[in-house]
């Protein structure tokens, strides 16, 4: 009954009995991936409009116009802005590539075997 | 010698055409005196001519009367039997000429066997009418009897004939690639445990069922490991339309930078085995575009370099 009183108030005053876990550890990584998802959207264009830039074949007053039109692309479009992220804690330094997260995250995980195919190291 | 060739062969004669009336009582008898007529006529000699004696004859009318049914037809029947089987009796006879007392061997050695034609054998077989214990040759009436000979004495085509419509032709069927091998999942079996499995969401009974499910379901691998799995519509395209992608860009100009350009392009497409052929046609054709929308500039540096031709002209 209490359960459903509460409910009735406003989300603010209500008491979340569990801990909150969203997507996002922090908006440094929402952020990340708000630019990864655009780059995969103007990707294909961003590529042929950087091979019609990047050659010496065209005439150069064409490769001036891509340039222009490369400039006028949303800047979050482009690969070299992003910055990977441990997908656990979104710490930016120390990630093991292959399994995107930091080098704290991955040790405990395979300390407690978690982690297919790694053990600790003995010879 | 000759006596005992023609013995064999109308033995022959009796137990494989009247196979079907051994156990019967009533055919007994007439089998039995047909047997003792044959007898004498195995006694006479000289039947090189072929033609059927006339104790054979009396012999085949009195079986025809012991048996029931049309005994014309039986008469009939029995003779056309007796003629083929004397002729190569009597081919086989001839060759036979004995000087003086001939032994064994000597007529052995002149002796070639007569090799039964087709005709023959065919007949052979079609005499013998297959019967169930209840249209047995006593139970059956004369017309029933008549129309099953008339049945038996007709050449049966097995593939002639207007198409039933009940199988599909050979040639819309898959051919399997071993012989004998059938596709399980089109079996009622699989179909039937497919439906099951649909309406009722039971967990599997034991380890094996779960790796079938996820084997099915693709999250574990087949053997022998296929590199191309999962990948069903690749399959079905030909690399020829990854590799061959000239005539996609046979509207270009046919020469100038451009031209030299996607070339480029087309090369790199062709070596590229990660992109669909759709995507391919994608880039060659964004590439078009760009090309056509920015003419005006091109023509002032390349002149005819940049003019595409309006219809495609296919190299």
């Amino acid at each position: 009954m209490w359960q459903t009183i509460i409910g009735l108030l406003r989300p603010a005053a209500q008491i979340s009995s569990q801990q909150v876990r969203n997507r996002h550890w922090d908006a440094l990584m929402r952020r990340d991936l708000k630019r990864r998802a655009m780059m995969k959207e103007y990707y294909p264009e961003r590529q042929r409009i950087n091979s019609i830039r990047k050659n010496t074949i065209l005439p150069k007053e064409l490769q001036e116009i891509a340039d222009k039109e490369i400039h006028a692309m949303p800047r979050d479009s482009c690969p070299s802005r992003l910055h990977s992220r441990c997908v656990v804690t979104s710490r930016p330094r120390g990630l093991q590539d292959k399994w995107r997260v930091s080098r704290i995250v991955w040790r405990q995980l395979v300390d407690y075997n978690q982690m297919s195919g790694l053990k600790r190291a003995c010879w | 010698m000759s006596i005992r060739i023609l013995n064999n062969y109308c033995r022959l004669l009796v137990a494989g055409s009247w196979r079907r009336l051994a156990t019967s009582s009533i055919c007994q008898k007439g089998k039995d005196s047909a047997d003792n007529k044959i007898n004498k006529k195995e006694r006479n000699e000289d039947n090189s001519k072929g033609e059927i004696e006339e104790e054979l004859k009396s012999a085949v009318k009195s079986v025809a009367k012991s048996i029931s049914g049309d005994e014309k037809q039986t008469e009939r029947d029995l003779l056309q039997q007796l003629l083929k089987q004397t002729k190569v009796v009597s081919h086989s006879v001839s060759e036979v000429k004995p000087t003086t007392t001939p032994t064994s061997r000597d007529l052995l050695v002149n002796m070639t066997v007569k090799r039964f034609t087709e005709d023959q054998f065919e007949n052979k077989g079609k005499s013998r009418i297959k019967t169930t214990r209840n249209n047995n040759e006593n139970n059956r009436s004369g017309q029933q009897s008549r129309l099953v000979r008339e049945g038996a004495r007709t050449k049966y085509e097995l593939f002639e004939g207007p198409d039933l419509g009940i199988f599909d032709p050979p040639s819309k069927q898959s051919a399997p690639a071993v012989p004998g091998e059938y596709d399980r999942t089109k079996t009622l079996r699989h179909k039937l445990e497919e439906e099951i499995r649909a309406k009722s969401s039971t967990p599997p009974s034991n380890a094996f069922q779960e790796m079938i499910r996820w084997t099915e379901d693709e999250k574990l691998w087949t053997f022998p490991i296929n590199n191309e799995a999962g990948m069903k519509e690749e399959a079905k395209v030909g690399f020829h339309e990854h590799v061959f992608l000239d005539d996609q860009i046979a509207d270009f100009p046919r020469k100038g930078p451009i031209r030299h350009f996607i070339e480029l392009v087309v090369v790199g497409l062709s070596k590229n085995p990660y992109l669909s052929v759709s995507a391919k046609h994608e880039h060659i054709n964004w590439f078009r575009q760009y090309f056509k929308e920015k003419e005006p500039v091109l023509r002032e540096t390349l002149g005819d370099a940049s003019k595409f031709s309006e219809t495609a002209q296919k190299v």
